[in-house]
């Protein structure tokens, strides 16, 4: 026995260095690292700022982890936080405030992907490709795999299981109704009301929407219904296009406003003498394109709908100029 | 020739990914089991076996803790629970060799050290929940530390000079409220703080915390006050990012020390042998001239459990036990013992920039830095390297509040792990 304790003495310490060079080794190699949760997409220049720890704080101070260097945002402007029900974005006493969709935050506000965040005049989009966040709430006893309580924005790679984007619980395959885009459903309520001047594009758009519809063109409604590349997650940048579904001919809608008409003046020429010569206008409002009829013979609808006011393009829909028949897609990041 | 050299990268993290559960049980049932021996088999009497019992039920006890939270909380993280049980287990193996009846009080600390740890671990989990307690804990725990002070001061009297122990049942076992408060005061110092950048609550916290440190100084509690205040400073830094204030508070501590020598000179006597302990070696300097005496006959590999001197001199299973663990298990295990607590901050560091919350990340930094500050005071203190406080040694000093209050700290280290909430995170 005495012998077997004389070795131990010697034993010991390499096992004890052992059990802490084992301890030690998952810490140093295999310690989750800092991962990309989220981004924020500038408005203006599309560049974008990851989101790479549960609190961002965000400022025109070196200390922040997303520094803006625009006069108009405060040193310490906002804080962008995973909580386990949600994303939040604080308002940190800024002098500027913060506004989600146009509505501006006392406190604090839940933001959803998808939503634009205004900081100090600074507009962002804010896009989550990997939720840290495995399941809110109780546990539900069926047997479906654990579901991201948000639209997670594929545009961007995401290493999060597939099986983790959301599913429309449907029995529809999985990748197929991930929101790729910005379609009427996830698109961010719009406020109109607070700049007088603008005419209220969404109330009529409800109204029209509670109408049934009848579209005026019903062959190609098989459209696919996004370009294929987004479906394989990459990120691509598309411009909004409206595309002839018939010749494929496409026409990107660039700058803020574009005149539709027969005359060679026109920025989108259509040559069918249905078309007026000055047909109809598109015009950027600060929520997306809109069409405007520019009392034109034979009128302008949209899905069926003869325009009147202006109204908000959504993805999918249906431009109609005479008997011209566009679809109007809205591409990646709405406008750049 | 980059990516051969990424994929072994990738293959690496894969294979270190998580602890190496099975394995390093393993190695640390035999090396409790090596620690157990000479316990049992000392001297020409017959076998301990109640000793015996009592360590193989601790060394079972792992196997079933760590096979329980795997198999039913799907946990995979186990590296501070190991290090917890490896310095847990020296504990006990010098506890052992004092007597049978200091042993089953050291290991019933322990058990209940990991109860709280588990139940801290689960209320964590919710942050929600952490804000909704955090006022009334802080209002509870300084009225509780206010009150045994009283209690003590004025009922019970001065143990070893200070007013921090409250014995219960006649002398069965005591309580040192001041151990307790530490959960809170780190508790309540990462939850006031609401999101980053912000100042709201720090007045209110930084009320408790003078409060807190200044109790403790009316106990004559001036290892577990520096302590504490050490732990403020960190918090204090971790919530502003800000040098300067740090800077600042620390020259207000230092002259409110120097106006504290200056009006109460007593004070300063109780630190006057730092440094001259060789002049006072039989008298004020006593016990740590013993330590660094009985600390390097040790050697390398020591003399062998139930074998040293220092184990003869007052408090040496408490404030000394690094130095009998030095002399009895050798300079190795020692140079172990000061790893793990290296190993503590290296996880909290880790874990803090990955962690869900703010909160998670400035209590984990600050529960490690708690440990070490109590760890280097201890260390130092019996080295005379610092002044001698009388703080206890995480996980190794017998004494359960202590005990308790160490596994209480490291389930705020765990909870800053995303691996820690499996069902919640994704890691």
């Amino acid at each position: 026995m005495s012998a077997v304790i004389a070795v131990s003495r010697w034993v010991l310490p390499f096992l004890a260095l052992i059990i802490l060079g084992k301890c030690l080794l998952p810490l140093l190699l295999g310690h989750p690292k800092e991962k990309t949760y989220g981004y924020l997409i500038d408005n203006i220049d599309g560049e974008r700022y990851a989101l790479n720890m549960w609190e961002t704080s965000i400022g025109r101070s070196k200390g922040c982890d997303i520094m803006i260097g625009y006069p108009t945002v405060s040193r310490f402007q906002a804080v962008i936080s995973r909580r386990v029900d949600g994303w939040y974005v604080f308002d940190l006493n800024s002098r500027s405030g913060i506004t989600v969709n146009d509505t501006e935050v006392e406190k604090k506000a839940r933001i959803q992907p998808g939503d634009t965040l205004t900081f100090g005049g600074a507009k962002f989009r804010f896009a989550v490709v990997n939720d840290p966040v495995i399941r809110v709430g109780k546990k539900k006893k069926s047997a479906a795999a654990p579901v991201s309580p948000q639209p997670v924005f594929s545009e961007f790679e995401s290493d999060a299981p597939q099986n983790a984007l959301p599913s429309n619980a449907k029995g529809t395959p999985k990748n197929a109704n991930a929101p790729l885009f910005y379609d009427a459903a996830h698109r961010p309520q719009l406020h109109f009301e607070r700049t007088g001047a603008k005419p209220d594009l969404l109330s009529e758009r409800k109204n029209r929407a509670a109408q049934p519809i009848t579209p005026a063109f019903t062959g190609q409604s098989q459209i696919e219904t996004a370009p294929r590349s987004a479906v394989q997650g990459r990120h691509v940048f598309s411009r909004p296009t409206l595309t002839n579904p018939t010749t494929k001919e496409t026409f990107m809608l660039t700058g803020n406003y574009i005149s539709v008409g027969r005359s060679r003046g026109c920025d989108l020429v259509l040559s069918s003498p249905s078309v007026s010569r000055r047909h109809a206008l598109l015009v950027l409002y600060e929520d997306g394109w809109a069409v405007q009829d520019s009392d034109s013979t034979y009128g302008t609808f949209l899905n069926g709908q003869r325009v009147t006011k202006p109204q908000l393009l959504f993805d999918g829909d249906t431009v109609q100029f005479g008997d011209e028949v566009l679809r109007f897609r809205a591409g990646k990041v709405g406008r750049v | 020739m980059k990516q051969t050299k990424m994929r072994r990268a990738d293959r690496l993290r894969k294979k270190y990914r998580y602890v190496d559960r099975g394995f390093v049980l393993l190695l640390l049932t035999v090396f409790q089991l090596l620690c157990l021996l000479p316990v049992v088999f000392s001297g020409d009497d017959a076998p301990h076996t109640k000793s015996a019992v009592l360590l193989l039920g601790y060394i079972a006890f792992e196997w079933l803790y760590v096979g329980v939270v795997h198999a039913f909380l799907k946990k995979t993280n186990f590296e501070l629970e190991f290090i917890a049980f490896f310095l847990s287990g020296l504990g006990l193996t010098v506890a052992a060799s004092v007597s049978e009846r200091t042993l089953l009080k050291q290991e019933v600390a322990v058990l209940l050290g990991i109860i709280v740890f588990d139940v801290l671990l689960w209320f964590l989990k919710d942050v929600r929940r952490v804000m909704a307690v955090r006022f009334p804990l802080a209002v509870a725990s300084l009225g509780v530390l206010a009150l045994s002070f009283v209690y003590i001061r004025f009922v019970v009297g001065a143990i070893n000079g200070a007013y921090n122990w409250i014995v219960v049942g006649n002398g069965l076992f005591s309580i040192q409220p001041a151990e307790f408060v530490k959960i809170a005061f780190i508790f309540v110092g990462a939850a006031s703080l609401d999101k980053l950048l912000t100042s709201k609550n720090i007045y209110l916290y930084i009320l408790f915390a003078m409060g807190c440190i200044g109790v403790l100084f009316l106990m004559k509690d001036f290892g577990t006050a520096l302590i504490f205040f050490a732990t403020f400073v960190i918090i204090a830094f971790l919530r502003s990012g800000d040098v300067r204030s740090i800077l600042f508070v620390s020259a207000a501590a230092a002259l409110g020390a120097v106006l504290i020598v200056y009006f109460k000179p007593y004070v300063a006597n109780r630190f006057a042998v730092y440094r001259h302990v060789w002049e006072h070696v039989d008298t004020t300097g006593y016990q740590q001239v013993r330590t660094l005496i009985y600390a390097v006959s040790g050697g390398l590999q020591g003399l062998g459990i139930g074998q040293g001197r220092l184990r003869y001199v007052a408090a040496s299973t408490t404030d000394l036990i690094f130095g009998v663990i030095s002399e009895e298990l050798g300079l190795l295990i020692a140079f172990a013992i000061v790893v793990s607590f290296a190993l503590i901050a290296v996880y909290a560091i880790r874990t803090a920039r990955s962690a869900p919350s703010s909160f998670y990340a400035i209590s984990a930094c600050a529960a490690a830095s708690m440990l070490l500050i109590q760890t280097a005071l201890n260390i130092f203190g019996i080295t005379d390297l610092l002044p001698l406080t009388g703080v206890t040694l995480p996980f190794l000093s017998q004494g359960g509040s202590s005990m308790i209050c160490s596994w209480a700290l490291f389930a705020f280290i765990k909870a800053a792990d995303v691996r820690s909430y499996p069902e919640l995170f994704r890691a």
